[in-house]
């Protein structure tokens, strides 16, 4: 074989170095008595099983109307999901996932996606509709900028059409 | 039977895989608006190579990793559709004799995915504390730390298979339609190369059968 191949052929390994997480901590701890059992047994624990049921946050569901079915998935953060961080104006806006209604624009400035594709809509009264089509990878975050142009008057509109 | 319901029925079905299918990008007005463009027999082809930044803001998918980027722009001859072929199209150094055909999507979201999967990252989070207690023991305390992680293989984003598909999904879509274009056209081609710098490339692509040139700063 010759060597050039078999250079060839070795797996490309690329490491990369980076700083992570500097932290600074300064802390008081205070213990008096004969027994400390830092543990409440009773007290609100929201996360149990009727949790799904019972309270929505505006990452796990939204609230659909009769017209826009809710976006099926989940936009809760998994490890394996890919960000995406919302900015829009008017912040009013309703945001829907491949046509289900996810919840507002000012509740879902972030939100975890699977890995795949979407398309992307915001509407708003008085505003024409903005579309993206939105590539979403594991690990990697997306920023989407989403300005819906105001619609113009139908008067305004109207007067521009006519010529003095 | 009312005959307009099966035929509505099977427009509806037929609508996303024509919406699905590769849609490329938008065509600039004229050819001439692109940095390279050229004309033959009334058809006109336009051409940028995208630089690297440009491709960091375009795609999702680190194409950087592997491929170099160019948008095409085709503008058929009125009444005379133009065929578009991805094997129409060649990029070679300026002088130099081989040439390289562009990578279809798949090949490359696959080449991304195993240039992802090789790379590791190593975190470095140094760490302080002070601290005081008092009590039965008490006193002051600090402590200095740093902890390293080394990612594992796999872990790093565009690894997993899911990705793959997206990252093909995406890179189809964007790329240059194929097929019959009776209006003009545009889209990505992905060629695997790597530019070296002052070192101008030549997209060459057949035209009606002849072949036209053009050079890409």
């Amino acid at each position: 074989m010759d060597p050039k191949d078999k250079r060839d052929t070795k797996p490309q390994q690329k490491i990369h170095v980076r700083l992570g997480t500097v932290s600074f901590g300064l802390g008081y701890s205070y213990f008096s008595g004969p027994y400390y059992y830092p543990y409440r047994v009773f007290g609100f624990y929201p996360y149990g099983v009727a949790y799904p049921a019972l309270f929505c946050d505006p990452f796990g569901c939204a609230y659909p109307s009769l017209l826009n079915p809710a976006y099926s998935g989940s936009l809760a953060y998994a490890e394996d999901k890919g960000q995406v961080k919302l900015t829009a104006d008017p912040k009013t806006a309703e945001v829907y996932i491949d046509g289900g209604y996810a919840g507002g624009a000012d509740q879902l400035k972030t939100m975890w996606l699977d890995s795949g594709a979407y398309d992307l809509s915001l509407s708003a009264k008085g505003h024409k509709a903005f579309h993206q089509r939105i590539y979403i990878l594991s690990r990697k975050s997306l920023k989407v900028l989403a300005r819906l142009e105001p619609e113009e008057a139908p008067d305004a509109a109207h007067e521009k059409g006519v010529k003095p | 039977m009312n005959r307009k319901i099966p035929l509505g029925l099977l427009l509806l079905a037929a609508a996303p895989v024509v919406a699905s299918g590769p849609r490329g990008t938008v065509p600039k007005a004229s050819a001439n608006r692109y940095p390279s463009h050229a004309e033959k027999d009334g058809v006109s082809v336009g051409a940028a190579l995208l630089t690297s930044d440009e491709v960091h803001k375009t795609f999702v998918s680190e194409v950087n990793r592997c491929c170099l980027v160019v948008e095409v722009a085709f503008y058929p001859a009125k009444d005379k559709p133009q065929a578009v072929s991805l094997d129409d199209f060649s990029v070679r150094v300026v002088g130099a004799e081989t040439a390289v055909k562009p990578s279809s999507a798949k090949v490359v979201a696959a080449s991304i995915q195993k240039s992802a999967e090789s790379q590791r990252d190593i975190t470095v989070s140094p760490s302080v504390g002070v601290g005081r207690e008092s009590g039965t023991y008490h006193g002051t305390y600090t402590e200095v730390g740093v902890a390293i992680g080394v990612s594992e293989h796999g872990s790093h984003s565009g690894s997993s298979e899911r990705d793959r598909d997206t990252m093909s999904t995406e890179l189809s879509e964007k790329g240059l339609p194929e097929g019959t274009a009776s209006a003009p056209v545009a889209g990505y081609l992905y060629f695997p190369l790597t530019k070296k710098k002052n070192t101008p490339l030549q997209l060459d692509c057949v035209l009606n059968g002849n072949r036209v040139s053009l050079t890409l700063p």
